[in-house]
């Protein structure tokens, strides 16, 4: 009886991505971004709240976050739910490099401060992880200094090349 | 809003350095130190994204194997800084000091530059550690000029002891934006005149003194200040006076003096609103009317 009552309360609301692609998420779990909390405040759930900075496949993701993130219905998160969450985002951004910034972006644009932390973290633990010109190479970065330059900031610093 | 992203590019494009400047500085937030040093040499434009990068936090402690080229980093560093007016909102520098003669003069250059030729920081962290002196230098040399200095106590491998550090008046142009300063583990020899140095700080709203030891008086005249705590862990200090501090509404007094006879306290602080203090080991929670109080024990 009880489920059915929470169900009726349950509203939905439908975003769509920059390629037309429309989703049905609840409403509660689509506050977990700031930018379409602040849309839904000012009246927008009559009709379909665009997300035109995301493609439909990201998104998708985006949604996945939002469900897996949003407020419990039953009162306060246990512990072990916390630790649940945190492996679940863990395998989330362990995604390839254009997805995580992708991801990355989303969470900026739609302020979605916890996801953000989490891909900024993840980007950081890459760059930790490598050389300058590894780094280049898995970002695509053109390196942009002249020979000249490079001689000498590798002479400076032969230990971050390696 | 921005233009849509667009869909899943050929893969060849840098989309990294096309990430908003904040988003950048945000990733920064998780790097080392030495990361950063590394990023900075990948492309022109990471380079410059790590110069605008309000938030600063340095540090050598973790891997001194940079040594003195590290340093020369951070004096290039800051210089960009400098020329490119970026503004620094805050400032965490954690610093492990080898026998290099000048490190000291480096570091107090970095802060100024930070803290004075742009303006002024909001907040100021720092963390000075030396390793244990060598037999040959048996003393370790104090640092003269620096504003603050900090201590840690217990630190990694056990190499570093409490270190002595002195505090000298600053310049009156320096930090005058500062709003809030904590000062933990600190020995503050007699010479100092904290107060002085305390005044110079124009817009310092905050002043902690946390475990702060050797200083046996202190007189506090600072009409910005707004909330003060003062935690002495020796019994060396046992005359306070706190004048004029016409905005301080929340005040925190905890020390152990060596006998009650010698011991002077005085506050004129018309607005007080919450008083707590730690005296002799009674606890007594004081809240006082607004206008000024007059203790002498």
């Amino acid at each position: 009886m009880s489920s059915t009552l929470c169900c009726s309360f349950a509203k939905n609301v439908t975003l769509r991505s920059s390629d037309g692609q429309t989703f049905e998420v609840e409403e509660a779990a689509a506050q977990v971004s700031q930018t379409i909390k602040r849309m839904i405040e000012d009246g927008c759930t009559g009709s379909v709240i665009p997300v035109p900075n995301l493609t439909g496949p990201v998104l998708a993701l985006v949604i996945e976050y939002f469900k897996k993130h949003s407020p419990p219905s039953d009162g306060c998160p246990t512990a072990l739910l916390e630790m649940e969450i945190k492996d679940w985002d863990a395998k989330f951004v362990a995604v390839d490099n254009d997805t995580l910034l992708d991801l990355t972006l989303a969470a900026h644009y739609l302020e979605i401060q916890g996801l953000l932390d989490l891909t900024c973290h993840r980007v950081a633990d890459i760059l930790n992880d490598n050389s300058v010109e590894k780094i280049r190479e898995i970002f695509h970065i053109k390196n942009d200094f002249t020979p000249e330059e490079e001689a000498e900031e590798r002479s400076k610093i032969q230990w971050a090349f390696e | 809003m921005e233009p849509p992203t667009k869909k899943q590019n050929s893969g060849d494009d840098d989309r990294f350095s096309d990430l908003p400047g904040e988003v950048v500085h945000h990733i920064l937030d998780f790097l080392g130190t030495r990361d950063f040093e590394r990023l900075s040499f990948v492309s022109k434009r990471c380079r410059e994204l790590c110069i605008s990068n309000p938030n600063l936090c340095l540090s050598n402690m973790d891997d001194k194997s940079g040594g003195s080229s590290f340093n020369r980093f951070v004096d290039r560093f800051m210089a960009r800084r400098c020329a490119d007016r970026v503004k620094t909102g805050s400032f965490l520098l954690r610093w492990s000091f080898d026998d290099e003669d000048d490190e000291e003069r480096r570091v107090e250059r970095w802060l100024k530059k930070a803290a004075i030729k742009l303006g002024g920081v909001a907040e100021i962290s720092l963390k000075f550690i030396r390793p244990q002196p060598q037999p040959r230098r048996p003393k370790p040399k104090p640092f003269a000029h620096f504003v603050f200095c900090f201590v840690i106590p217990k630190v990694p491998r056990g190499r570093c002891r409490e270190w002595l550090s002195q505090i000298t008046p600053a310049r009156s142009d320096f930090a005058t934006e500062l709003e809030s300063l904590q000062l933990r583990h600190v020995r503050i020899e007699n010479d100092c005149n904290l107060g002085e140095l305390l005044s110079s700080f124009k817009s310092l709203k905050v002043l902690k003194l946390d475990r702060i030891s050797r200083i046996k008086g202190m007189t506090i005249t600072s009409s910005s200040i707004e909330i003060l705590s003062i935690v002495s862990v020796d019994n060396h200090l046992c005359d306070v006076e706190i004048q004029q501090l016409h905005k301080l509404y929340d005040l925190n007094l905890f020390w152990n003096p060596k006998s009650s006879r010698s011991l002077s306290l005085k506050i004129s602080a018309p607005n007080l609103q919450t008083f707590k203090w730690n005296l002799l080991r009674a606890l007594i929670g004081l809240h006082l009317p607004g206008e000024s109080s007059f203790y002498r024990e």
